[in-house]
């Protein structure tokens, strides 16, 4: 049997390195076994050593010729490094092996897409389809009758999860093919609808097998990081326990941790942490962002107005800084302040102008100032069509300022983006009666 | 592996001892030993810039990202001089300044230190070159890690600092920045991406392949709203960001090109954005603009993804009259290829045969080029990565820079040697810029590596075709940025534009070039400029720079 790939350690973290040293030891003890090259596959691949990680599962894998992992992630590796042809011949040898795990049928037909090879894609997806795979099936599936120039098969595959499951990307491909159909008007609500950002994702839980040989305190912290994005908090306090006893002071880590208390309903204990990080750090800026932001949300408006404050004097940049401090200011009826603080988080990148620009329309109304009012809601709808509030607030400011016909199109374009009825009916309403109320006063 | 590095010894080695070679020979004779597009000549050329990130201990993000360089002929004598950009360092006061390389003829260079005025200290990022005067002569800004610097050119290749005339010293974190005429008013108007809200204070920590590297950009949360300016006349520009709408969106922006997608006559903005959604700034026609990018296809992927988008290129290479766009990513991601289909654009990526070779390295400068005159348009890809690639190296980022050939049916294919040259060249590639810098008719490269030598790539392809080379030039004399010129090459119509801006922080040769195969000739030429016009200027012969100039063209008959 070849030699294990033992890659050079002297640079890299302790902790990885040990871990890698004793795999190879396992692995020169007991040459035959391919369930400790793949194991050592999946520490390379988990911390980034591809080229390595390769290398061990094909080794895994003709040890072990029906181990499915080993061909799985050796295709996934290999798609990530170009050369699908070879990825495409692994996950047929995966799917060989167990024939009913969905995500490798949809890497198949979306490898083959890549490839340009429409019916191994189509075959694929349509397997993942009959195995209950959903809208990630129906979209591969559309994007193939779309290479076809199949735009009625596309439509047809998509419309119901349009209807049922929206997600951006179904609206992105029914925009294309209502578009090379000619159906303008479908097209336009389509596009509207796909302004959102998110690829379409599915579960995959053996992919994340490989994860419980996260080595170092970088990468753990990462993986911890991203248990809290998958919302597992209570995995996520538990790695971060661990971390702890490695450094206890890193500032991620206090950040983090403030987050997972906050999230398993501990506030007093994020404070804390935070409050300790302060001390340590005066000059974190995070710190008093998120400190802010618990003070903001147990309505101690003042405390949070000076965190915040004081977070920005540290770093001018920060536009989650201004969005709260806006917030905050908002509540405490200082709107001048408020809307300053509201501009600045946008030119400072905050990630949803729409929001933003929500309450930046909501305080003008409050004003009864109609027309600045109605420019800030006219950008958010623009910006993001699904905003219910959004279009009801535009009706309601062009309603005020007397612009009816203005608030009709308003209201209709609302529908045709199939927002709530019920939440447009006020609206309606009120139309209705200054309808009304014109023509009572024409002599 | 051992023989690819004995051939590649044995060749440095002919190459110092006979210093005059062009291209490396077997031992019986003047014979190419296999088929190779560039020679590395920089040492050769006088061109000796070597980069500096400044990259000490602690990993700051912009080192990982620099720099550019711009192929633009500062002194009127027809041949194109090199300006690179230094990037330097950002903890200490004595960094090197950018580099200004003048071309004597021929394609050999002279280093001019700080003698033309051009010598900014800044952390040098991107560059764009043009005319914003109006007075003939080719202009330089130049973009940092703090103020943005605008260098006017006095007509002899001298140039001052009028960055705080000119209102463009914008202090955040600029990359790269194009001259258009927006307003379709006569004078270059400046539109630069951003980056990110960085400073030192606000750095992360980061790990990959178990040491600490440099941090993605989401995890700064700061992306910067990218600055758009007006130019008044007189020297100054106004900055118009806001009421343009350029703030209505944002993202972490490397590359920047600009064309008239839609046809309506207004320069659009396209801005490649780093793991943010792409920004297409359509253009209303009175300095308003919309981001369009995701309701015309070309914000993510065919897939919903926002990738991490560096460099970006905007041609015609299916020649249907419009503009496409390819955008390159990190590794692991594949490049976006843009198909314009008149409203909006299809990731059509794999059916030109990019979406598995590209995804090897990550790719930041990129120039799509005919390189081998055969009329099909080519695709040079600058790579390295930004998290450790090979931990042994000597440069854990450097990788191998990319040459893809273009084929008859639009389709790309990868050529062997791999990036065009025989001689191994692996660094951490960045900007890189188009140029006919010896006036053969062959398009040259210049590359620009980070912490490395820049490459000087010199085409030497074998059996390259017969070519033709246009300047257009408006009514000031200066190149027209912007102008669209069609012809008919054997008997189909293609289409170039003066396009100076794209690839990655780097400014390119405003020469138009086509590749011409075996046609001897090009008919019935005609320029749509800036402002709108249309004229005809005929036939022409090929294997020369034809200069047009605006208003001694006949009036067309032809709309756009």
């Amino acid at each position: 049997m070849e030699q294990a790939y033992a890659i050079d350690t002297s640079q890299i973290d302790t902790e990885l390195a040990e871990t890698i040293s004793e795999t190879l030891e396992l692995i020169a003890a007991a040459p035959h076994s391919s369930s400790l090259r793949g194991r050592l596959g999946m520490i390379y691949d988990v911390n980034h050593f591809p080229d390595a990680a390769r290398v061990m599962y094909e080794q895994a894998s003709t040890l072990d010729t029906r181990e499915f992992a080993w061909w799985y992630f050796g295709a996934l590796i290999d798609q990530q490094k170009g050369d699908i042809d070879r990825a495409l011949e692994k996950i047929a040898h995966a799917i060989e092996i167990d024939s009913e795990y969905v995500p490798a049928h949809l890497h198949r037909g979306n490898w083959s897409l890549h490839q340009d090879l429409l019916d191994e894609a189509m075959d694929a997806f349509e397997d993942a389809a009959a195995l209950g795979a959903g809208s990630p099936s129906a979209e591969g599936i559309a994007q193939v009758h779309l290479r076809r120039e199949e735009f009625e098969e596309a439509v047809a595959i998509l419309v119901p999860y349009a209807e049922t499951l929206p997600h951006p990307q179904i609206w992105r491909l029914l925009s294309t093919a209502y578009a090379r159909l000619d159906m303008n008007e479908e097209a336009e609500v389509a596009r509207a609808l796909s302004k959102k950002v998110f690829p379409m994702l599915w579960l995959d839980p053996i992919r994340q097998r490989p994860n419980k040989y996260v080595r170092g305190f970088g990468r753990r912290m990462v993986y911890a990081q991203s248990l809290l994005k998958a919302e597992r908090y209570e995995d996520a306090l538990r790695e971060l326990e661990r971390l702890e006893e490695i450094r206890p002071n890193d500032e991620a880590l206090i950040s983090s941790f403030a987050v997972a208390y906050e999230k398993t309903q501990q506030p007093e204990k994020a404070k804390d942490i935070l409050q300790r990080g302060i001390e340590m750090m005066p000059n974190q800026f995070r710190f008093y962002v998120q400190l802010g932001d618990l003070m903001y949300r147990g309505g101690q408006n003042e405390d949070a107005f000076m965190l915040l404050t004081r977070s920005t004097e540290i770093n001018e940049h920060n536009p989650e800084a201004y969005e709260r401090l806006g917030s905050v200011l908002m509540r405490m009826e200082r709107f001048d302040e408020a809307i300053a603080a509201f501009e600045k988080a946008i030119d400072f990148g905050f990630s949803d102008v729409a929001v933003i620009r929500l309450r930046i329309g909501t305080i003008y109304g409050f004003r009864k100032q109609w027309a600045e009012a109605i420019d800030e809601f006219s950008q958010v709808v623009e910006l993001d069509p699904g905003n219910e509030n959004g279009h009801l607030y535009l009706a309601h400011a062009l309603i005020e300022k007397g612009e009816i016909d203005r608030a009709e199109a308003t209201l209709n374009w609302a529908r045709r983006l199939g927002v709530d009825p019920e939440l447009l009916q006020q609206a309606d309403e009120l139309i209705e009666q200054n309808r009304n109320q014109v023509d009572s006063d024409v002599p | 592996m051992k023989s690819t590095d004995t051939v590649f010894i044995s060749l440095v080695c002919v190459c110092t001892l006979f210093a005059g070679c062009e291209a490396p020979v077997d031992r019986s004779g003047n014979e190419p030993m296999q088929e190779f597009w560039f020679v590395e000549e920089s040492k050769r050329r006088g061109v000796d810039f070597i980069h500096q990130s400044g990259h000490r201990e602690k990993h700051l993000l912009p080192e990982i990202t620099g720099s550019g360089v711009a192929l633009t002929d500062v002194n009127g004598d027809g041949w194109l001089d090199i300006y690179f950009v230094q990037s330097g360092s950002l903890l200490e006061e004595d960094a090197q300044p950018n580099q200004l390389f003048l071309n004597l003829g021929e394609g050999q260079f002279e280093m001019r230190g700080n003698a033309n005025g051009l010598a900014d200290r800044g952390y040098g990022m991107g560059v764009a070159a043009g005319d914003y005067d109006n007075d003939g002569d080719n202009d330089i800004f130049v973009t940092n890690v703090g103020e943005n610097k605008m260098f006017r050119n006095n007509g002899a290749g001298l140039f001052a600092d009028v960055t705080n005339e000119s209102g463009l010293g914008d202090t955040q974190w600029g990359t790269s920045a194009a001259f258009l005429d927006l307003d379709r008013d006569g004078d270059l108007d400046l539109y630069h991406a951003n980056y990110l809200h960085w400073k030192l204070e606000i750095e992360l920590d980061c790990f990959g392949s178990g040491v600490l590297t440099y941090c993605p950009p989401i995890n700064y949360q700061a992306p910067a709203i990218d600055r758009m300016y007006r130019n008044d006349g007189g020297g100054s520009f106004t900055d118009i960001t806001r009421q343009a709408g350029i703030n209505a969106s944002f993202g972490n922006g490397f590359g920047v090109v600009g064309a008239d997608f839609d046809h309506n006559g207004y320069i659009d903005v396209f801005v490649a954005n780093d793991l943010t959604v792409n920004q297409l700034w359509m253009n209303r026609g009175d300095l308003r603009f919309v981001d369009e990018s995701m309701t015309r296809g070309s914000g993510v992927d065919g897939f919903g993804t926002a990738k991490a988008g560096m460099g970006v290129v905007s041609s015609d290479p299916d020649q249907d009259g419009d503009f496409d766009i390819l955008v390159v990513n990190l590794t692991g991601e594949s490049d976006s290829f843009f198909r314009n289909e008149g409203t909006h654009f299809t990731d059509s990526t794999s059916e030109i045969g990019l979406s598995a070779p590209s995804r090897r390295y990550t790719r930041f400068g990129v120039v799509m080029a005919d390189f081998d005159n055969d009329g099909q348009l080519d695709l040079y890809e600058a790579n390295g990565g930004v998290s450790p690639v090979d931990l042994g190296a000597e440069d854990i980022y450097a990788e191998p820079n990319t040459l893809f050939r273009g084929l008859p049916d639009g389709r790309f294919e990868e050529v062997e040697p791999q990036g065009g040259t025989l001689e191994s060249l692996v660094h951490t590639s960045r900007g890189v810029g188009i140029g006919d810098l010896d006036n053969d008719g062959g398009l040259d490269l210049v590359v620009v590596n980070r912490d490395a030598r820049a490459y000087v790539l010199m085409n030497r392809f074998a059996n390259r075709g017969n070519w033709i080379a246009f300047s257009l030039l408006n009514q000031h004399g200066s190149d027209a940025i912007g102008a669209v010129i069609t012809l008919i090459r054997d008997g189909h119509r293609v289409y170039g534009s003066v396009q100076p801006e794209g690839s990655y922080l780097s400014s390119n040769d405003p020469r138009v070039h086509f590749g011409l195969g075996s046609a001897a000739s090009v008919e019935d030429v005609r320029v749509l400029w800036p402002t709108g016009e249309i004229e005809e200027f005929g036939d022409f012969n090929s294997g020369s720079f034809v200069t047009l100039r605006m208003g001694d063209g006949s009036p067309s008959k032809w709309t756009r």
